[in-house]
């Protein structure tokens, strides 16, 4: 039973983690129509932003929470500031064309970025260590389980995210924007609203909480190198789709659903299938149920 | 107040409207009929900025907003009710109303806009928690209109108001079409497929057939017209 | 030139290639060896997905995992089937045998997969068929690696190296036969007819499901094929060569050469093989352009895409521009 627990409670914060990058791709789709192949590698590189300016903060502000919170909003910015200059480069020129044409786009961003990540004078191909922002203390521990801190902050973080994304979607101007233009673009530039600002503003958004993602994942894992955004990438993905993607509570509950199953196989099976197991379940949905779990309607012919 | 000046528009190879011209002056109702495929979705579309005009000129307040971006059409006074109405369904009813007041910044102005059209569409203000998607087709279409007044137009194109509504409805939301140009003294451009009720409402109107225009004259003499009693009013 | 006769004319003319190349084998250095030997092969896999993503215009993202089935059933058919039936081949004429069978024994066993992933799948459509050979290929690879008999991530060495020139090329000029021959027949025109309107071509009574299947399978057993040829050319096998990237090449390949053109697809097949070696050794202000090739590699597909989404080839009529060639060369007589 402990070991159950414990093992739900790990898959609950990995997946705290995939509904940060999993909202991204929901949110981006929602408004565009397209999934953003590029969006794991923004998460990876917002790893690399508090690599890299950690040791500049920790200078000035010292060690901490606070310091901590500021590599947080340096990474959520820096990658936010990257998704809208993809969207304005790669994706923008691209709108009314066939589908395939900015799927195959997104797989040249997300590679472009994996591979000027590994070139030496970039991020360089190695592992890299990333900096330890908080120390890590056992909060609880006995009777077999035991919640880290950085567990918490995980869950806290994550949490308070969710919470302020769902205020700017359901209460603000511009989030009322954003759905109005998922359910109709055209309808939206008619009430004249500039769809394309809104546009940039949902990368900016989805981005950003990549990179916070990205800041949690590599507090936990803090072996990074530019790949490392493949996989959780694809993870947040099927969980997105699992949720029926362009639906935003759907991808929350997909995340937290991808999180504990894989780590459930890996505690029960064997963690040799913990991949295998996230495409497995994908692959039942798509076929099964493609407009995921909470999803309404049919695939959305292409 | 509008004037569209030898309009062309293409989809592709294909040439849906081929070098239109007609005027909407200031306070009057112009109807633009028309069987199915006429072109007068289109001819409307072009003048919001959804389809970029192939040659020719749309002139608003005498200014030349033909390659303007659909935004500031509506930043400049022209809004639509969309054919199909195109309510957001899953937004609220209030929410689809404060999304016709997107770039108005007059919180005073919009809540006084808002109780107007509660005003002439009682029902909205029933209904206003629930999402658009629920409401009838009758009341979506109140909803198109009125959502497309809060914007504050100074000219109001409407498409195809009475597309799929139940009779009495399309009579009701006439009355209250006419009501609007009365009380705002809005600008109306009507695209309509059903020529009896919009030549009843309008001042002026123009006869649209395979993206040309064929007739034009006062609506009363139009609808007296034996070509459009026999080809639009099915006497 | 007699209409029906050329596709064959193009198969003699393909087969005398691979024998001329074949002959030429062995006075050649084997870096340059194994750049032709990729060539031909990577024609073999741009082909046979250009058969699924440019005639039926469905999106295979899991080409790679194809073809690693393939590979793997070659080699488990030279290395452990064949030596009880057909004894110790190698060296001798036999080892062609041995070869041909694997190769018929992976693409066969990589054709059923393609059956059981096809019809599933190739019910969605865009992105989400996308996605699903995307997970497809993926769990394949993970699955091998689970298989200790397979090797495991280490996969499968010493297979014994009976790839030759006249192998790959031979195959080349069979797939391009084939995809002609299919395509041009009134059976394969429902191939065309599906790319181009798919609800128009279900109304006509074509069975749309039925050839998107097809394609995809047959697809699948070149893909197969072709994997077997390079599990026996490069000795050794392993999961992580048929990952995610290497679908991605191939289908670069296809766009490249602009979709559904076969001879397009086989240059820029070429093309890409090359010019990444070709370019291994320059510099650029004294950085080596290996370390950023595949940067400017994805830089072009992306600049590629915003320019010219049809690829270089796309739209080119090779047949028209034939025909010019032919009729200036009669003038100038």
């Amino acid at each position: 039973m402990e070991e159950f627990l414990q093992q739900v409670i790990n898959g609950l914060s990995l997946g705290a983690i995939y509904a940060l990058i999993a909202l991204g791709y929901t949110m981006i789709y929602g408004v565009l129509r397209f999934i953003n192949f590029a969006h794991g590698d923004v998460f990876m590189v917002g790893a690399y932003i508090g690599f890299f300016i950690y040791p500049l903060l920790s200078e000035s502000l010292g060690t901490g929470y606070l310091t901590a919170f500021a590599v947080l909003l340096a990474a959520m910015l820096g990658c936010g500031l990257l998704g809208v200059t993809i969207e304005f480069l790669a994706y923008r020129p691209l709108r009314n064309r066939p589908k395939l044409t900015v799927l195959i786009t997104a797989i040249g961003v997300s590679l472009f970025l994996e591979y000027t990540g590994q070139i030496d004078f970039v991020f360089g191909a190695d592992y890299k260590t990333y900096p330890t922002l908080v120390e890590r203390s056992a909060v609880f521990s006995g009777s077999g389980l035991s919640l880290g801190s950085d567990q918490v902050i995980v869950f806290v973080v994550a949490i308070v995210l969710m919470l302020l994304l769902r205020v700017l979607v359901m209460k603000t101007k511009i989030g009322i924007a954003m759905r109005a233009l998922s359910m109709n673009l055209s309808a939206a530039s008619l009430m004249g609203i500039n769809t394309n600002r809104v546009i940039s503003f949902t990368f900016f958004i989805g981005s950003a909480l990549a990179g916070a993602g990205a800041t949690l994942y590599a507090m936990s894992y803090p072996k990074i190198n530019p790949l490392m955004g493949v996989l959780p990438g694809l993870k947040a993905f099927v969980a997105a789709v699992l949720g029926g993607i362009g639906n935003i509570p759907g991808a929350v509950f997909g995340s937290f659903f991808i999180g504990t199953a894989e780590t459930m196989t890996a505690g029960y099976i064997s963690p040799t299938f913990r991949d295998a197991i996230v495409f497995g379940i994908l692959i039942l949905i798509l076929i099964f149920k493609p407009s995921g779990l909470l999803g309404k309607g049919g695939v959305e012919k292409v | 107040m509008l004037q569209v000046e030898h309009l062309h528009v293409n989809y592709g190879a294909i040439s849906a409207i081929k070098g239109i011209s007609f005027t909407v002056p200031e306070r009057s109702i112009v109807t633009l009929i028309g069987a199915n495929g006429a072109g007068k979705t289109t001819t409307l579309r072009t003048i919001s900025g959804l389809v970029k005009a192939a040659s020719g000129k749309i002139l608003f307040k005498g200014e030349d907003i033909t390659s303007i971006p659909p935004h500031h059409i509506v930043s400049i006074g022209i809004s639509q009710s969309p054919e199909g109405r195109m309510i957001f369904p899953e937004l609220t009813v209030l929410e689809n109303l404060k999304m016709g007041a997107y770039r108005r910044k007059d919180a005073k102005g919009i809540q006084e806009d808002m109780e107007y059209c509660f005003n002439i569409f009682p029902r909205l203000k029933e209904r206003i928690k629930q999402a658009g998607g629920t409401l009838s087709g009758g009341e979506q279409q109140m909803l198109a209109i009125a959502r497309a007044l809060m914007s504050k137009p100074s000219l109001l194109l409407l498409d195809e108001p009475s597309l799929g509504i139940a009779p009495l409805l399309v009579k009701l939301i006439f009355e209250k079409i006419v009501e609007i140009n009365r009380d705002l003294g809005t600008t109306m451009l009507l695209v309509e497929q059903n020529a009896a009720m919009a030549l009843n409402i309008a001042h002026h109107a123009y006869v649209l057939e395979t993206g040309e225009i064929t007739l034009e004259g006062n609506a009363s003499d139009l609808a007296q017209n034996e070509e459009v009693q026999k080809a639009y009013l099915g006497m | 030139m007699n209409k029906v006769a050329r596709p064959y004319l193009f198969l003699l003319l393909g087969i005398i290639i691979a024998f001329g190349l074949s002959a030429w084998a062995d006075g050649i250095n084997p870096y340059d060896q194994r750049i032709v030997m990729s060539i031909g092969i990577n024609m073999i896999l741009a082909a046979s997905l250009n058969l699924i993503n440019g005639f039926t215009g469905q999106f295979s993202l899991g080409h790679a995992g194809f073809m690693s089935i393939g590979a793997y059933g070659a080699a488990i058919f030279t290395t452990m089937i064949a030596p009880g039936m057909l004894g110790e081949v190698a060296g001798t004429g036999m080892q062609d045998v041995a070869l041909f069978m694997g190769l018929l024994f992976g693409g066969i066993i990589s054709a059923l997969i393609g059956v059981l992933v096809g019809i599933p799948s190739l019910r969605l459509k865009g992105d989400y068929l996308a996605i699903v050979t995307l997970g497809f290929g993926e769990i394949i690879r993970v699955i091998i690696q689970n298989i200790p008999s397979l090797g495991g991530s280490l996969g499968i060495a010493n297979i014994p190296r009976y790839t030759t020139f006249f192998w790959v090329f031979f195959i080349v000029a069979i797939v391009v036969f084939f995809i002609q021959q299919l395509t041009k027949s009134t059976y394969g025109q429902g191939f065309l007819a599906v790319r181009d309107d798919e609800i128009a071509a279900e109304a006509m009574g074509v069975n749309t499901t039925r050839y998107k299947v097809e394609a995809f399978v047959i697809g699948a057993f070149f893909a197969g094929v072709a994997g077997g040829l390079y599990g026996h050319y490069n000795e050794l096998i392993r999961p992580a060569d048929f990952d995610f990237l290497k679908s991605v090449e191939i289908i670069v390949m296809v766009i490249l050469g602009g979709m559904g053109s076969t001879y397009g697809v086989l240059f820029a097949a070429a093309l890409l093989t090359y010019v990444p070696e070709f370019l291994r050794g320059f510099e650029l202000f004294g950085v080596k352009f290996d370390s950023f090739r595949m940067s400017i590699y994805s830089l072009i597909l992306i600049i590629l895409m915003l320019t010219r989404p049809q690829g270089l080839f796309g739209g080119i009529n090779f047949k028209k521009l034939m025909k010019v060639g032919r009729k200036s060369v009669v003038g100038n007589q």
